[in-house]
């Protein structure tokens, strides 16, 4: 028997949609809500010249924040010593368990994401309408404006100035961060999210400012520079990811 | 077959405080009675079988195994009843449905009859069922999965009165050739009439591992009055209304096994089946 078998891979995603699936509707609840409440201020305050950037940002943000709370809850479900019995003794791989709880915390989370926006988005255009009618519905939809809140933001036009591989270096420094929240969810277990926002308030000056400071000072003009960069860091979040898989086969039940 | 082989194992910094050079044979077709006092390591054996633990020193096979690697080809191959679980709060049909696949001997017709000797129905919420019910449905649970490793940690623990009866009942009638069932508890009352052998552990070594027959043919066990001679006692305890005691076997009588009795007695006398057996 292979240690991978795409049948059994199927049967622990299943058994994991089931089990936990409260608390993925919970989240999906939340997301919903928080984003129609975001809409609804965002219609009230409508005046604010960067209203859209503003609201994108705060979908941004709880797009970060929800996925590094996802991430540290791969290896939570084995908080307890009841819960890690279910777990070792489910008949699956170590590797089939661990890859079903990244695929659910990362694709499962933006499904999620994505559904509850949209959700809110319907929300948006329901009470626009009751409102305003459907001729004022497309210009408060911020699925329709941001493209064009992007290309006029004044923040993100400076931000692209100084340094304009922005969205690269972004993109991989939230890779490694999010790779550490894996890490932790396998040592930490409980509050796991809590315990790394706590140490990333230390660290993180340290991992954006020190490390990119030292090797990305005055090189966001130098196209291989930033490829280098990126692939040290990828690589950085994939080694975190690994050594938090060995230790999660490597847990003993008490 | 299980073969556990001069393991040591240890919690915190000592490696060897539950289990130093520790060996023991689990054979197929056989229920096991693993006793032992507190803190013995009853528990922690069954986990180490499991492969949930991983001793210092020293091997254990299990199926040809080792569990220590949790190999889908082993874990689907064997089942353990912890003392305490967690069962998510969903339907029966719903638990089994995401549960069986993973067993390939899985039968839900043996599901269907367990709950029915529990007096309980398919159409069950888990999530609404008290404390010995889940315990009831957990074990018709794992005894459908036909495993050939069957470790019940402490089973009848929260069971009522007829469930304890139902339990027995369902245990035995589950039982096959192939199969090794391995119940640790203190409860010897409960599952006393159902073992095939009996395993007593203390202090790092094994006191006793042989067969309820082989008790009974070497052992007497009895209830005498205060006044009457216990000269020809291995052991001798008293009791209500006199004294309870184990003596040699030497007429092939037969006496019922008293565990409880055994128990203590291999305790004060970790000899007495030697000297059973002398002339």
């Amino acid at each position: 028997m292979k240690n991978f078998s795409f049948n059994r891979f199927c049967n622990v995603m299943r058994h994991d949609l089931t089990e936990h699936r409260r608390i993925y509707l919970t989240i999906a609840g939340i997301l919903t809500i928080t984003f129609t409440l975001t809409h609804l201020l965002g219609y009230l305050i409508e005046e604010t010249p960067d209203r859209f950037v503003v609201q994108l940002g705060f979908v941004a943000l709880t797009h970060i924040i929800g996925t590094n709370y996802s991430l540290s809850s791969i290896y939570a479900h084995i908080d307890t010593k009841e819960h890690r019995i279910a777990n070792f003794m489910l008949p699956a791989s170590n590797f089939e368990k661990a890859l079903a709880r990244h695929v659910l915390a990362i694709l499962g989370f933006n499904l999620i994401f994505i559904a509850s926006y949209l959700c809110s988005e319907l929300f948006n255009a329901l009470y626009v309408l009751a409102l305003e009618g459907i001729s004022a519905v497309p210009q408060h939809s911020l699925l329709l404006n941001c493209n064009n809140a992007i290309s006029t933001s004044q923040l993100w036009l400076g931000l692209n100035e100084i340094l304009p591989s922005i969205p690269i270096l972004f993109a991989c420094v939230h890779i490694f961060t999010s790779s550490l929240f894996v890490l932790a969810s396998a040592y930490f277990r409980k509050h796991a999210f809590v315990k790394t926002m706590l140490i990333m308030f230390i660290a993180n000056p340290m991992i954006l400012t020190a490390v990119p400071g030292k090797l990305f000072p005055h090189s966001a003009n130098h196209f291989e520079l930033t490829v280098c960069y990126s692939l040290f860091i990828l690589a950085l979040a994939g080694a975190t990811i690994y050594f938090a898989y060995r230790h999660y086969c490597r847990i003993q039940v008490l | 077959m299980i073969q556990v082989n001069r393991i040591s194992f240890g919690y915190g910094k000592q490696k060897d405080s539950v289990f130093k050079d520790f060996s023991l044979e689990f054979k197929p077709g056989k229920i096991y009675g693993l006793l032992g006092k507190n803190g013995t390591g009853k528990s922690t054996l069954l986990y180490l079988i499991a492969g949930m633990l991983r001793p210092a020193c020293g091997t254990i096979v299990a199926n040809a195994m080792n569990p220590q690697q949790r190999l889908p080809e082993f874990l689907q191959n064997i089942f353990i009843v912890p003392e305490e679980f967690d069962l998510p709060k969903l339907t029966l049909q719903q638990y089994a449905r995401i549960n069986a696949p993973f067993y390939p001997n899985f039968s839900w017709e043996t599901l269907e009859k367990n709950l029915h000797q529990f007096e309980l129905s398919t159409d069950i919420n888990i999530g609404a069922l008290s404390m010995g019910q889940k315990k009831k449905v957990f074990i018709s649970f794992a005894l459908a999965t036909n495993t050939s490793l069957l470790l019940m940690d402490e089973p009848t623990n929260g069971l009522d009165i007829p469930a304890k009866g139902q339990f027995r009942k369902v245990i035995a009638s589950n039982m096959t050739d192939d199969r090794t069932i391995i119940i640790s508890t203190h409860q010897v009352g409960d599952v006393g009439m159902l073992l095939d052998n009996v395993v007593i552990i203390e202090n790092n070594r094994l006191l006793t591992n042989c067969s309820t027959a082989e008790i009974t043919e070497k052992l007497c066990f009895e209830q005498r009055s205060l006044e009457a001679t216990t000269d020809d006692a291995l052991y001798s305890t008293p009791s209500i209304g006199g004294q309870l005691i184990v003596r040699a076997n030497t007429h092939d009588e037969e006496t019922p096994l008293n565990l409880e009795l055994f128990f203590n007695a291999i305790h004060a006398v970790p000899n007495l089946m030697e000297r059973a057996s002398k002339p």
